[in-house]
């Protein structure tokens, strides 16, 4: 092979990648001396950086039209957050069944609006009333309810560990 | 408003997407506006200068990435990822319009990527019309060539990010580069515009 077809080829794969340190040097002492290849390595040059290429916009309109469907799936997914829970009922383990529905059930006694006034209503109405809805144990019941009552929770570790257990155990 | 912009701008590519997956309409903005200029020229070279068809596919790359963000895959660059979707949209679309009979391709092989010397004297061309031409003379050879070349030079991936969106090795990558350029180089007259 001639030296100015191989340096050629080192020429074109210079734009590629780049070349070690001989062979660069091997190309640069050749073009002092070669206006052919000097050429050819000016023209490989123009072919490879292409600064005029970008010749076309985006379209305004595009870009409006895709915000909103952007905007649109957003809602859509916020929306599945209900659905996601009904999948936990369906289609996740037991376990996963379980503490749902122990998270639902302390939210739930929390939520009663009786157990804001305790002194008014009788602990057997307590009693009748949550026995009916979930049949839980109703000694337990009362352990929840006494210590909801004295909004004791979060603040003596006894008595949420307490808690915790019946809710387990539930 | 332009502070959550700004904050999202120093985002990388993969950390866009993961937000776009989760919902965050400005992740999607930021994305848009780093993509969609070279997108849009990628489209438009591939599918033969046809701008209303490049503006096209880039709406319809986009709504992929808003109706499946899903697909991405986080291991993967984006870039990668991007162009592999844009890649295969082009094929598509070879396939649906059969534009390779309008583009008129070159076989595959190497040996055969004798593309038509360019008929203009030397001393007459320009920079514009330089490369002018060597687009025109790109469209001649086959679609993995051309393709390899415009995300390398017109793109700016690198052979990494080249021979994961196109799934082949960057062995295969830098051969295609070598053959195209030097193709490009025997079609082209002399060109020197520092000397004109």
């Amino acid at each position: 092979m001639s030296q100015c077809k191989q340096i050629e080829e080192l020429i074109i794969k210079r734009s590629i990648a780049s070349l070690t340190d001989k062979d660069e040097e091997m190309i640069e002492n050749h073009l002092l001396s070669c206006a052919a290849c000097t050429a050819f390595a000016s023209k490989i040059e123009n072919i490879t950086v292409c600064e005029n290429d970008m010749v076309v916009s985006p379209q305004r309109n595009i870009k409006r039209r895709l915000m909103k469907k952007m905007h649109k799936r957003v809602k859509q997914q916020k929306t599945s957050i209900v659905n996601r829970i009904v999948d936990i009922f369906t289609f996740q383990p037991a376990i996963y069944k379980v503490a749902a529905a122990a998270i639902l059930l302390f939210l739930l006694v929390l939520s009663i609006p009786q157990l804001d006034q305790p002194q008014n209503i009788s602990n057997s109405e307590y009693r009748t009333a949550m026995v009916d809805t979930v049949s839980l144990n109703v000694i337990n019941l009362n352990q929840i309810i006494q210590i909801v009552d004295s909004q004791k929770v979060g603040v003596n570790l006894s008595e949420d560990t307490v808690l915790t257990k019946i809710l387990y155990t539930l | 408003m332009n502070i959550f912009r700004q904050t999202y701008k120093t985002k990388t590519d993969e950390e866009l997407m993961r937000a776009i997956q989760s919902g965050e309409t400005r992740a999607f903005d930021v994305l848009y506006d780093r993509y969609s200029r070279r997108l849009v020229n990628y489209f438009f070279q591939r599918l033969g200068q046809d701008q209303d068809l490049a503006q096209d596919m880039l709406q319809n790359l986009f709504l992929k990435i808003i109706e499946k963000p899903h697909l991405f895959n986080a291991e993967k660059k984006f870039s990668s990822w991007i162009y592999a979707v844009a890649s295969n949209m082009c094929k598509n679309e070879y396939r649906r319009r059969d534009i390779r009979k309008i583009v008129q391709p070159l076989s595959d092989s190497g040996a055969e990527d004798v593309i038509k010397k360019v008929d203009k004297p030397d001393d007459h061309f320009d920079n514009k019309e330089f490369t002018t031409a060597v687009y025109d003379k790109l469209n001649q050879l086959d679609e993995a060539k051309q393709n390899t070349f415009l995300l390398r030079f017109q793109q700016h991936l690198s052979i990494k990010e080249i021979s994961e969106a196109l799934d082949c090795s960057e062995g295969t990558v830098k051969s295609r580069l070598f053959y195209t350029i030097r193709a490009l180089a025997e079609a082209l007259p002399e060109f020197n515009p520092n000397m004109r």
